[in-house]
């Protein structure tokens, strides 16, 4: 399975569901697609749909998502304070934030790390902060280097021995500098967390541009990103002119327009403007390879069309040659900087580049086999929980707690009403 | 006499009659049964033990009150023990 199941595309444009007849590759699907949380929206409020043991497995996936995601507020709040204590500005984008501001419910919107930009006048503090996240990551002493050279756009690091947290030293990362990184920090605006702490969020031009520019640089692979638009559109007043010139100030305008179309013919919005797009090299680059049959192929994606986000950059208008010259830093001389921090053991670097290469493309190779033809059906996905997992969720004690004695004797079999 | 609440740490969902909860630590889930489920709904720091009894007795008659007492018991100790409570006087 990569396309989403018809029941999950029907749940992303706020269409009723009617049946499930086949609970079991609905959840798979759902996992691929960053579902599991709107399913079981749609499930609380629907206690025909599906079968119990079933029910009570999305359920289960859902509550440990709310954990997660509670934990990621309490990490996010902490790592604000700790950038405040070093007179270092971040803002956060995504994750947590952008589910309690466009979704229903903690869980709806599943996200495993916490993204977080570095203001562009910080940047050459970038090293402090990334010592201060965790402080035993293996490129404190070239993190600064690398920034300084705008060779480096972000970094995962590990906050608190638990936390993922993607650290943006540019926002949209197309591979070249942003071309106007000050005016996308002019749309970050103030946002009060759950317990009060006063962060920086991107307002809705900003956010929805960053949703498109993901979008796009994913190829499109997973439904949830459509929902996020959606759910923007219509919670927010998006001021369209200023969302044009943001975009336009980053050489994206036409990139941006052609994704929201792209994404409103899965998920129809209402008085979204969709302007025609001249047809430029640009654009016709654009959408032949991002043409609608390689969009929501799921974890497919990850593996296919890869390097079509390398073509963002070079589309940008104004910045194509100066995105050509990154992109040539990037793949023919990569840093020395990051092949050393890639193979600690040698410090040949001209070997260490084509075994990087000969390795990726194995790895790559490995992974596509594994994906079933396109078209038929996934045998296995050892990352995706499915119904067959189902008896791990228990606790190994199987801590249901006890029937009472009572009970056994079937004085009310079928339990309370 | 004791007034047992659910810990605030729990994080839990009632699915078909049956609570599903994640425990403060998020490493263990836990399924409890329609009764179980009916107590624990009841366990808003509101009902005492004797409350709890009175309710399960409500919905099951025929069964003896020291019976239901002495269950009731038994999950409160067992919650307890999974941390899954916060305790208050009345």
């Amino acid at each position: 399975m990569s396309r989403p199941h018809p029941i999950l595309l029907a749940i992303a444009r706020g269409e009723s569901v009617e049946t499930i007849s086949d609970p079991d590759r609905l959840f798979d699907s759902a996992v691929e697609h960053r579902m599991t949380g709107l399913l079981w929206s749609t499930l609380r409020t629907r206690p025909d749909l599906g079968p119990s043991r079933w029910r009570q497995m999305v359920a289960s996936h859902d509550l440990l998502q709310r954990r997660r995601h509670a934990a990621s507020w309490r990490a996010l709040e902490d790592l604000t304070d700790l950038a405040r204590d070093l007179d270092l500005h971040i803002a956060t984008v995504k994750g947590v934030t952008a589910e309690a501001r466009w979704y229903g419910r903690m869980g709806e919107r599943p996200s495993r790390d916490i993204d977080l930009v570095l203001h562009p006048a910080d940047l050459c503090r970038a090293e402090e902060l990334v010592q201060a996240i965790q402080p035993n990551h293996p490129l404190i002493g070239k993190i600064q280097t690398l920034v300084d050279e705008r060779v480096l756009q972000s970094v995962e690091l590990r906050f608190a021995d638990r936390f993922a947290v993607d650290l943006h030293f540019d926002l949209l990362k197309l591979g070249m500098p942003s071309p106007d990184p000050d005016s996308i920090w002019t749309h970050m605006v103030p946002y009060r967390s759950p317990n009060g702490t006063e962060l920086l969020v991107p307002d809705p031009e900003l956010a929805l541009l960053h949703f498109l520019i993901h979008l796009t640089k994913d190829r499109f692979r997973y439904l949830l990103g459509y929902v996020d638009v959606r759910r923007l559109i219509e919670a927010e007043v998006v001021d369209w002119d200023a969302f044009q010139a943001l975009g336009r100030r980053q050489g994206l305008d036409r990139h941006l327009w052609l994704a929201l179309r792209a994404v409103v013919t899965v998920v129809p919005l209402q008085q979204t403007p969709t302007p025609s797009v001249p047809m430029t090299p640009a654009t016709l680059i654009w959408r032949i390879l991002w043409r609608p049959n390689i969009r929501l192929r799921g974890e497919e994606g990850s593996v296919r069309f890869r390097h079509r986000q390398d073509w963002l950059a070079l589309t940008t208008r104004g910045h194509a040659v100066r995105a050509a010259r990154y992109w040539l830093r990037r793949r023919l001389l990569p840093p020395r900087e990051l092949i050393a921090y890639r193979h600690p053991d040698s410090d040949r670097y001209w070997w260490n580049v084509t075994l990087g290469r000969l390795t990726a493309a194995r790895r790559r190779r490995r992974a596509s086999d594994m994906l079933p033809q396109h078209g038929s059906e996934r045998q296995e996905n050892v990352e995706t929980p499915s119904v067959a997992d189902w008896p791990l969720l228990l606790p190994p004690s199987n801590r249901a707690c006890r029937e009472p004695d009572w009970k056994l004797k079937e004085t009310n079999p079928e339990g309370p009403e | 006499m004791t007034t047992p609440k659910r810990s605030s740490r729990v994080t839990y969902e009632i699915v078909d009659d049956q609570a599903i909860l994640i425990d403060g630590e998020g490493r263990e889930l836990i399924t409890l049964n329609p009764v179980g489920t009916l107590v624990w709904v009841a366990l808003d720091g509101t009902v005492t033990e004797q409350g709890l009894v009175e309710i399960l007795a409500s919905r099951f008659p025929e069964v003896e009150r020291r019976r239901l007492a002495a269950d009731i018991d038994t999950f409160l100790s067992e919650l307890r023990e999974l941390d899954l409570l916060e305790e208050s006087d009345r």
